[in-house]
């Protein structure tokens, strides 16, 4: 048996999905006996003891040994790990295509090419190739990678239960008007603009409703500014970007939403979409990437941008009592396929496997 | 083209479809009024930011730089472009920002709105009693003799006038955001420096026992639940109080049996030997001198004949704790030394009485002691084992005593 199993995540930072993976992951390996840290040279405050600096990996380093590599963008991280004896599983968690960054950022596209060459480069020294999604496992084995395992992104729900919800988020979204939630990186493979035309469509319906966008802006950014001026157009009223928020604060939007709205073209698992489970709150979401895999029979999923007909779903979704509780109690089922006993299980196989490698 | 995929078939796809098709129909016939209505709705709310134009100076160069596609772009036009790009990403991080500024003051708005409504509501004594100008549209309440009623009852109590009665509400008001305030910072500092649940959850093991076949265990300042989970796990029935209202919703959340009360009053309010145990852990430390004493005498009335109290606090004899984590939560109002809690638990007529050190410090961090045998050494260690009783002692104790 190998006595440690350290991870290399490319950056560790507060409250993203990878980040909360590798924890939940560590805990999973020490668990079972194993010596496990975090390495990476980039890390928010809030979870830098969560880490160790990757200088420090070079001491543990040993052929007896086993790295797990947690790869997205271009890293340092990935090139590092190349150079080691240690036995090593990939787990890939998707790199956006660079053409939806054509229009907006230049500097992004490089570094998710850099990714992808990475990749290529890697393979040869994986022993175990991981993903969250099978839409992710069709792009690695598209570059040659074989026997790609699925292990679905493990999220620890006690500390969604045991968190208080930020109170002024709940006093300053409550329900007096409906929130449409969309929970995601404000960038250009997320489609917000599509968002953003349902939801002018909703509000000539409804206008007693709002559009809650939750995710990192950056300011500078151009499609921020074109996000705004769109809404100009369509004369959306009640849009808040709320930018990159706490935990507390992220939990208080869901607990106030009443829908989530999730038009992303490019996801490569779909973490709000189990967190909107978690809440019982109904999903809609257009069908590409890694969503239909994700949501199972659950939720709504769109075909077709057609922003009236979804608008008026949204509409119905909203006032359909019956429909409502239907759709909440095939989410809830479908989450259970995600719980922490079953990526348990799917861990520990992929870990007795790697121990025979 | 269907325009949506419903996998779970118990919803009828079609007949959705349908309803949206029927929908859409009737709005558009109605389109135009609908259009008009739209912004109509929110003309009522101050212009956002979004609303004001304020490029109206970049205008010119805005156009340029939209209207000069890449290929046509040279020499000096290129420093141009790129200056206006950068002038529009300046101007709409701006409008971001302000945007961010009017989303606040407008929530500050809401909030000084709600609470002028809550403001006048309870005082409509005051504000029903203005004589009504003549010919004012002032709706009439629906009992007319109501105003007069309030006015007789003011007469008849000169003793506290309007002002000073709408000054105790607002007293009253603001001491509520405050605790509203103090129970959020609460429930934050217990999340720090409360204990992990893990560690909750080892300590508790200890006090199983001691619960087991006892009846219905009462935990006051019960927090976030673990101890309530751990007698659950145990089969041993149990119910909380908590005077924080964020403890008790993770604690419902969690279906555990908890209500938010203040623990003196609950108890008053139970009858005598409901209980066959009461847990207090880390409240005792709150009260002063005399609620102590009513708080120990009002356990021992609920309890049942035979039952078990467990109260633990922080353990005064460790330096340690005295001088560093105590005083670390400022609600903290004194230290109980473990002599005057079993005293005290003695008169009140608990029997059976013994006190358990919890949660030892860590061995690591004592002042180690020196290998060696001759005198010197020995005399030296056993100075130092006296120096970390003194210093380093237990960080908590418990005093467990049956009635």
């Amino acid at each position: 048996m190998m006595k440690a199993i350290h991870q290399l995540v490319p950056n560790l930072a507060y409250g993203d999905a990878i980040s909360n993976e590798s924890l939940v992951v560590r805990d999973m390996l020490r668990s079972w006996g194993y010596e496990s840290e975090i390495y990476t040279d980039v890390c928010d405050e809030q979870v830098a003891d969560a880490r160790l600096p990757l200088a420090e990996h070079r001491k543990v380093s040993s052929r007896k040994n086993g790295i797990i590599l947690h790869h997205s963008t271009g890293s340092e991280v990935s090139s590092y790990c190349k150079s080691l004896s240690d036995k090593k599983i990939l787990i890939y968690h998707n790199i956006t295509p660079p053409h939806f960054f054509h229009t907006f950022s230049d500097s992004i596209h490089e570094k998710l090419d850099h990714g992808r060459k990475q990749l290529k480069y890697l393979r040869a020294s994986i022993n175990i190739p991981v993903c969250d999604s099978d839409y992710n496992a069709s792009e690695l084995r598209s570059i040659g990678y074989e026997n790609v395992r699925i292990l679905p992104i493990a999220i620890n729900f006690e500390k969604y239960r045991e968190r208080p919800p930020c109170p002024f988020v709940l006093s300053r979204f409550d329900r007096e008007l409906t929130n449409v939630l969309c929970v995601g990186r404000v960038a250009p493979n997320k489609k917000i603009e599509d968002a953003l035309k349902v939801f002018a469509c909703y509000q000539r319906i409804n206008p007693h409703s709002r559009l809650i966008v939750v995710g990192k802006v950056n300011m500078f950014d151009r499609y921020h500014s074109f996000l705004f001026d769109l809404a100009d157009e369509l004369g959306v009223k009640n849009l808040h970007l709320t930018g990159h928020v706490s935990f507390e604060k992220l939990i208080a939007f869901y607990h106030v939403a009443d829908v989530l709205l999730l038009m992303s073209e490019h996801e490569g698992f779909g973490v709000p979409l189990l967190e909107a489970m978690f809440y019982e709150i109904p999903i809609m979401a257009f069908k590409s990437s890694a969503v239909p895999e994700t949501l199972g029979n659950a939720g709504i999923l769109i075909i077709e941008k057609r922003f009236d007909r979804i608008a008026e779903m949204l509409n119905i979704v909203l006032s359909d009592e019956a429909l409502h509780r239907r759709i909440i109690r095939v989410q809830k089922e479908r989450l259970q396929d995600f719980s922490a006993e079953k990526i348990e299980q799917r861990l520990r196989r992929i870990i007795e496997d790697f121990e025979r490698c | 083209m269907p325009v949506f995929e419903i996998r779970d078939k118990s919803i009828d796809e079609a007949e959705l479809n349908r309803k949206i098709e029927e929908n859409l129909k009737e709005r558009q016939s109605d389109s135009l009024a609908a259009l008009a209505a739209a912004p109509g709705a929110h003309s009522g709310l101050a212009p956002s930011v979004q609303d004001i134009e304020i490029r109206d100076g970049l205008g010119f160069l805005r156009k340029l730089a939209r209207e000069l596609p890449d290929y046509k772009v040279f020499g000096p036009f290129k420093t141009l472009r790129r200056f206006v790009k950068r002038q529009i990403a300046i101007d709409k991080a701006i409008v971001y920002f302000m945007h961010t500024v009017t989303n606040r003051l407008s929530f500050l708005a809401d909030r000084l709105d709600s609470l002028d409504k809550r403001a006048s509501t309870p005082r409509d004594t005051a504000s029903e009693i203005d004589v009504p100008k003549a010919g004012g549209s002032v709706t009439s309440p629906t009992d007319p003799s109501a105003p007069r009623m309030r006015l007789d009852a003011l007469a008849e109590s000169p003793g506290e006038p309007a002002p000073a009665e709408a000054a105790r509400r607002d007293t009253m008001r603001e001491d509520q955001a405050h605790k509203d305030l103090l129970d959020y910072f609460h429930f934050k500092f217990n999340c720090v420096h409360g204990g992990t649940e893990k560690e909750i959850r080892e300590k508790g093991l200890a006090y199983i026992e001691f619960l087991r076949n006892a009846g219905t265990v009462l935990d006051i300042g019960c927090g976030r639940g673990s101890f309530l989970e751990l007698l659950r796990e145990n089969g041993i029935h149990a119910v909380g109080i908590d005077s924080n209202r964020h403890m008790v919703d993770v604690c419902s959340r969690k279906a555990l049996d908890v209500t938010c009360v203040d623990a003196s009053d609950y108890l008053g309010q139970q009858d005598n030997n409901r209980f066959g145990g009461i847990f207090a852990s880390h409240v005792i430390e709150h009260f002063q001198g005399d609620d102590l004493v009513r708080f120990v005498r009002l356990c021992y009335d609920k309890l049942a004949p035979g039952g078990c109290v467990i109260l633990e606090t922080p353990n005064p004899l460790s330096i340690f704790v005295l001088g560093g984590t105590f005083y670390l939560d400022v609600t903290h109002v004194r230290p109980v030394h473990p002599d005057f809690l079993k005293l005290l638990l003695d008169t009140i007529g608990f029997k059976d009485i013994r006190t358990l050190p919890v949660s030892p410090f860590p061995e690591e961090e004592k002042f180690q002691l020196l290998k060696g045998k001759d005198k010197l050494v020995q005399t030296l260690n056993a100075n130092l084992e006296k120096m970390n009783k003194m210093f380093y002692s237990h960080y908590n104790y418990a005093v467990i005593a049956l009635k």
